[in-house]
């Protein structure tokens, strides 16, 4: 969001998160800036003016910022496209760019219009994540579900949040779709779930490109969004 | 014919030897007793003389494949060991393992020897008793049935009479004498002289690792040698019930 | 004998069990039937998801409990279980080291083949270590020593990890599961455990034979190099590779032998076959408990494990102080 908004000499330093095209869609475009690793020391030692701060960075970090008196503005992970907006719009204050971030969410505004459509049929789908968890229906994945015109599992197993969902339970409710996150590099027991042969045989599985979409308050979530109406799209012309 | 032939057998320890190029020969039909100090070498002896120990010089039954060596001669060791519960009979019935294929069970000429064994010892009645809740005394009669039961030519036994009770210690030493007898050979160790000079035909002497004595008891048990290797003034007195050995002194 | 159908029927039984148990409700005659074909929902679920689960548990535990009976019988200890001298942390050391290095995808029994090579080395230790010879003290000693190395190295390469479930992944390797897996696991994992268990299951005979101790084992006509070696790879081949498709499963390598033993007559090569049975019949029914307790929780067989071993462990130490005073 940073990468979008600010003029590139606002940038002292990046998370090294924001290079890691598993988790930053701007992964390229972070490439010439420094990163730093999110510990107090070494953010202090770059004397900013400013230090973004999510509310998943370490607590103790942030209050060692605090105390040593620079600026710390925290976001807290979005729930909902409403919550990707505000943020938008937020930053662009903190930054000195409300004019960008206002044409950024009009923009999306737009295309979010554009994928959104009536659907007569929705299609039973789980968003199955690894260690056998659900996405609810609440929450960002949840809403985005909805928006792209599918019927979300977790509200006929009663799971608003999500929550574990065993494999054999997957199977029995019969979904349409089944959406799996694009496959982290290095192998575990947790990922390897969600190769089994039930879900890679059932035709049902549809993994996600779009990884790194769904992380961040940016116009990219709509390219998530995109993927899943096309995801629709052509299990509605399977049918 | 010679059931067990040993020549210059060495057992070192580091560079010490603790049996220094012991020779003999057993023949069949013989009780012979072991005799000298603790750490005279009498266990590495027998332990070498089966195979059991690394050794320099030739003993006949080392030579052999472990499988067919237990067909000719039964070991018992002197540390009893009975490690689960298991019954005294299961305990006997081990020392038919050498004469069965794996998995076979125990066929009627096996149990015939097992209760041969349990008979000889006094343990009918044990029978079905978990062995290692026995007394030791106890223990050590069961570990000697098992030995029995393998109904091998020779016998090898490292102190099977030591913590027994003199009744125990007499029955034993009788059950050996019978199975000379029979024709079996008993190659066994001990400290009591007395039960040694009465019931072996035969004694081995043995001092620091060396074969000190070989003979009849009245050729091994002399005043010199008893001074020699045991450091104690003694006499072997003839007495109408047999030998008797008496220790008199401690000598300097 | 007089026990082998007993155990047997209970083993089948609670395989049946395994099956018909689930998240959700299937008929048994239903569930029954898609075991043996048909299209649907239902078999795929029984022959993807509970029949691969069901084989797991069984062999897993059959390959603990013979370890197990395996180990005590050879270090004539009851206090040695492949869980808790090391044997299952180091192979679970080995699966995550070929996870998370990529030596898992080079070949098809990449992983199971590192979980036996550690548990391999593991039980070398523990034999170098404490050795026939050594007492119960010198035996927990140098598992814990073991299992603390192996806990510390698996916990390290998790560390270092790139995959955003690394730490899930310690929960998984340190509880061990069989929930979830595929035939696929059972095709990598059980042709291994079978070469355990043909291998262990030749140790009987050696094993009675010491218990009178190693001397008088091998004036009874053992060659205890070659019963060493057959041990130490059937253990290694059937702990780790049920380690690696299922994670360190513990205690029932103490447990299902120490139950057994007065029952058997203590007999080691008795006490072999009757653990493989039991040892199935425990994993299987702490597997059915964990589905039945908590369905909706993902409650993990190791921990329901651990739950009936610990309380067990101290009664056999307990024991074992009393004998010695």
């Amino acid at each position: 969001m940073v990468l979008m908004l600010a003029e590139p000499e606002q940038i002292a330093s990046l998370s090294l998160l924001a290079k890691d095209a598993r988790t930053s869609v701007y992964a390229d475009r972070a490439a010439p800036y420094p990163t730093n690793t999110g510990k107090a020391e070494e953010v202090a030692l770059l004397a900013p003016d400013l230090v973004l701060a999510g509310t998943y960075t370490t607590r103790a970090t942030v209050q060692m910022l605090e105390k040593l008196g620079y600026r710390l503005e925290i976001f807290p992970p979005i729930n909902s496209l409403a919550e990707a907006r505000a943020n938008i719009l937020r930053m662009g204050d903190i930054l000195g760019q409300p004019d960008r971030a206002a044409d950024i969410v009009a923009a999306m505004d737009v295309r979010l219009d554009a994928l959104t459509e009536e659907v007569t049929h929705r299609p039973l789908t789980a968003f199955y994540h690894a260690r056998g968890n659900t996405t609810g229906t609440e929450g960002l994945q949840g809403e985005m579900m909805t928006a792209a015109g599918m019927e979300n599992i977790a509200a006929m197993l009663d799971l608003p949040y999500g929550g574990s969902l065993p494999l054999e339970k997957l199977v029995m409710e019969t979904p349409d779709l089944i959406l799996i996150g694009p496959p982290y590099s290095g192998h575990s027991q947790a990922t390897e779930l969600l190769e089994h042969p039930v879900l890679v045989n059932s035709g049902k599985r549809h993994v996600l490109t779009a990884g790194a979409a769904w992380v961040c308050e940016t116009p990219a979530l709509l390219d998530a969004l995109a993927e899943l109406v096309a995801t629709r799209k052509s299990w509605e012309a399977a049918q | 014919m010679s059931l067990l032939t040993l020549e210059t057998l060495t057992v070192r320890r580091g560079q010490c030897p603790v049996v220094d190029g012991v020779s003999f020969q057993i023949g069949k039909g013989e009780l012979i007793g072991l005799i000298g100090p603790n750490g005279a070498g009498k266990t590495s002896l027998m332990r070498a003389a089966l195979g059991l120990l690394a050794h320099e010089g030739r003993s006949s039954l080392a030579q052999m494949r472990a499988s067919e060596r237990a067909k000719l001669a039964a070991w018992m060791p002197q540390q009893r060991e009975i490690a689960w519960p298991v019954t005294v009979e299961t305990v006997v019935a081990l020392g038919r393992m050498p004469h069965r294929p794996t998995g076979a069970k125990l066929s009627a000429q096996d149990q015939a020897q097992v209760d041969k064994a349990l008979d000889r010892m006094g343990l009918t009645g044990f029978r079905d008793r978990a062995a290692n809740a026995l007394s030791g005394g106890e223990q050590a009669r069961v570990l000697i049935a098992r030995a029995l039961a393998q109904d091998t030519p020779l016998l090898v036994a490292d102190e099977p009479i030591a913590g027994l009770d003199p009744a125990a210690q007499i029955a034993t030493l009788r059950v050996f004498r019978d199975l000379a007898a029979e024709g079996h050979t008993v190659l066994v160790s001990l400290h009591d002289l007395s039960l040694a000079a009465r019931y072996c035909g035969r004694l081995l002497m043995l001092d620091k690792g060396r074969l000190v004595a070989d003979g009849t008891p009245a050729e091994v048990l002399t005043e010199g040698n008893l001074a020699t290797t045991f450091h104690i003034r003694a006499r072997v007195i003839d007495t109408e019930h047999g030998a008797l050995f008496q220790p008199i002194d401690v000598l300097p | 004998m007089r026990l082998f159908l007993p155990l047997a029927t209970l083993v089948a039984l609670l395989f049946i069990a395994s099956l018909t148990v689930g998240s959700t409700a299937i008929p048994v005659g239903e569930a029954l039937r898609g075991l043996f074909g048909g299209d649907g929902v239902v078999p795929m679920v029984m022959q993807e998801i509970r029949l691969p689960r069901a084989i797991l548990a069984a062999s897993l535990g059959a390959s603990l409990g013979l370890s197990g009976a395996a180990m005590q019988g050879y270090l004539r200890n009851p206090l040695a279980e492949p869980g808790l001298i090391g044997v299952s942390g180091s192979a679970a050391l080995g699966a995550v080291i070929a996870l998370q290095y990529g030596i898992a995808g080079l070949f098809g029994l990449a992983l199971p083949l590192m979980a036996l090579l550690f548990a391999l080395l593991a039980v070398l230790l523990i034999l170098g270590l404490a050795g026939p010879r050594g007492g119960s003290l010198t035996l927990i000693l140098a598992g814990i020593a073991i299992s603390a190395l192996a806990g510390a190295l698996t916990s390290l390469a998790l560390n270092l990890s790139q995959n955003p479930y690394a730490v899930y992944e310690i929960l998984f390797w340190m509880m061990g599961s069989v929930a979830d897996r595929s035939m696929h696991h059972v095709a990598l994992a059980l042709p291994i455990m079978a070469i355990g268990w043909a291998l262990l299951a030749t140790t009987g005979r050696g094993l009675d034979a010491l218990t009178l101790g190693e001397d008088a084992a091998e004036a009874l006509g053992i060659n205890l190099r070659a019963l060493r070696l057959r041990l130490l790879i059937g253990v290694a081949a059937a702990v780790g590779a049920g380690t690696a498709v299922a994670g360190a499963v513990g205690f029932v390598g103490l447990v299902v032998p120490h139950i057994l033993r007065p029952i058997t007559g203590a007999k080691p090569s008795t006490l072999l076959w009757a653990s493989a049975l039991g040892g199935a019949a425990l994993v299987m029914a702490a597997d059915i408990l964990v589905r039945v307790i908590l369905p909706t929780k993902d409650l993990k067989l190791g921990v329901v494990m651990a739950l009936i071993g610990a309380p067990l462990f101290l009664h056999l130490i307990y024991k074992t102080r009393r004998e010695m005073n």
